[in-house]
């Protein structure tokens, strides 16, 4: 099994880094934004870069859930960050490879009324994002999005897809999603996007 | 993709007896956690932890924290206070973020990529690239009509800001006017009503459809809130009564002579006049420049 601790992660620097690009691409849905390569030697299935970014927000403040199957992501995630292993209905953060059909994705917390930021975030690992995948086609519209942009995606499975847009059917309840693919493309979709299927070849 | 970046091959390590922009890391965590959940619901108030700082609470720590968690150095900063860059609040704050931070600052607004700032939104159109970070005192809109903090988030949550209207409509028949002119009421994105900051009516529309993502930090009352880039900001209005901004028609900056800028009143006490002159100092200082280059 791999080095499960990662002290060369910097967590000033680089937490912020990813921080900036991934608030970039928060802020506007649909844009592809680059994560630079990190040396992380995360558990199989996890990504150097979904680690990356779960280490630049998970802490002991917060819970995040994995899928039964990837218990060894969960006791990289509490090495690494302190954070806490929960139920998908009660965790904070849901880390979870978009490829698998995942049912549970519908437990998920979308916030109340009061406290819509209640609401989790999802990271999802795909295995492509951009032009030159084309499973996907997804049309955003809304805050951050001038006019209409299309994202292409491979690698999720459509069924969750279905989950997540019936999640976000009630604005401002929802969940916000962090997309990365295996070469380090990052897109995010916030809830407040209207998301339409545009292509499916 | 570029080189890794994680083995400590970044700048700015030199010891200064602080962590890099002051606050610990799990802070800074959990400013930027919520501050993705307000830039996913645009004008939405998230609350967040607003330890204590340096500077006392009412004194711009909301933007403070704000520029702290998302500051890196690599970034130029701009710090203006009413539009100005040498006013108290902003040198304090600027000196404050130079000693624990190392970045370069600017008083060009084009040349920053993080301006943060109290009271005004810069003269010059900001661009994709660059983070405009306001510090509020009082986040909440609905503060006018409600003062209980759990009415006022029911009413955010149900949209109903009915009594919103009613005291704008109040105001109209007993002054003729409606008596709000910075913190106008606006609206986010068609859903959540948020208080703009104390910005003169003159910016709000600057907000609306912005290329650029505006950030808003209320560190005494401990809220963080969001205009991502290309979002609609509606201030209230009538349709027979019409949003308007501050007219300066007729009047020009005694510095530079500008006519298309939102002006401070000065009251000459040897002559009695009053003078005008730009409240964006930078922007006003740069014309000053450019007209003297143009006369040499």
């Amino acid at each position: 099994m791999s080095s499960v601790l990662e002290p060369c992660f910097d967590r000033v620097f680089t937490s912020q880094r990813l921080f900036r690009l991934l608030l970039d691409a928060m802020a506007r849905p649909g844009k592809i934004v680059p994560l630079p390569a990190l040396d992380l030697d995360p558990p199989q299935g996890l990504t150097c870069f979904m680690a990356g970014l779960a280490f630049t927000l998970l802490d002991r403040e917060t819970s995040f859930a994995v899928l039964p199957g990837c218990e060894p992501w969960s006791r990289y995630l509490l090495l690494n960050s302190g954070s806490r292993a929960a139920a998908v209905s009660e965790a904070e953060f849901i880390i979870v490879d978009g490829q698998a059909d995942l049912p549970s994705l519908l437990d998920v917390r979308r916030g109340d009324l009061l406290f819509p930021d209640r609401g989790a975030t999802l990271m999802i690992m795909l295995s492509g994002i951009g032009a030159e995948y084309g499973d996907i086609g997804l049309a955003l519209q809304g805050p951050g999005v001038f006019g209409v942009r299309t994202v292409h995606l491979s690698g999720l499975c459509p069924a969750n897809l279905e989950r997540v847009i019936d999640l976000n059917r009630e604005f401002p309840l929802g969940v916000d999603l962090i997309l990365s693919d295996s070469r380090g493309a990052l897109v995010c979709i916030p809830r407040s996007s209207t998301i339409i299927r545009e292509v499916c070849r | 993709m570029s080189a890794t970046v994680n083995s400590a091959a970044t700048p700015a390590r030199q010891p200064r007896g602080y962590n890099f922009a002051f606050l610990d890391e799990n802070t800074k965590r959990e400013i930027r956690r919520k501050l993705l959940k307000a830039v996913a619901i645009p004008g939405y108030q998230v609350p967040f932890a607003s330890p204590e700082l340096p500077i006392a609470r009412g004194w711009g720590t909301g933007g403070l924290q704000i520029t702290m968690a998302i500051i890196g150095p690599e970034d130029v900063l701009k710090v203006i206070d009413q539009g100005c860059d040498g006013s108290v609040n902003a040198v304090n704050i600027r000196n404050l973020l130079v000693k624990t931070t190392g970045v370069d600052t600017t008083f060009d607004t084009t040349a920053a990529s993080i301006v943060q700032t109290r009271h005004r939104v810069p003269e010059e159109p900001m661009r994709a690239d660059q983070i405009l970070v306001l510090q509020v005192p009082i986040p909440e809109p609905l503060r006018y009509v409600e003062a209980s903090e759990a009415k006022t988030r029911e009413m955010h949550g149900e949209m109903d800001y009915s009594r919103m209207w009613v005291y704008l409509y109040e105001n109209i028949v007993q002054y003729g006017e409606i008596s709000i002119g910075a913190r106008y009421p606006s609206l986010v994105n068609r859903r959540y009503l948020m208080d703009p900051s104390p910005i003169p009516r003159w910016d709000v529309p600057k907000l609306s459809m912005s290329p650029t993502l505006h950030l808003f930090g209320a560190g005494r009352e401990k809220r963080i809130y969001a205009v991502p880039p290309h979002t609609l900001v509606e201030p209230l209005e009538f349709e027979d009564f019409r949003f308007r901004v501050e007219e300066f028609s007729g009047r020009s900056c005694l510095r530079c002579g500008a006519t298309d800028t939102y002006m401070n009143e000065l009251f000459d006490r040897v002559s009695g006049q009053k003078l005008y002159a730009c409240s964006d100092s930078g922007y006003c200082d740069k014309r000053r420049a450019a007209q003297e280059r143009r006369a040499d």
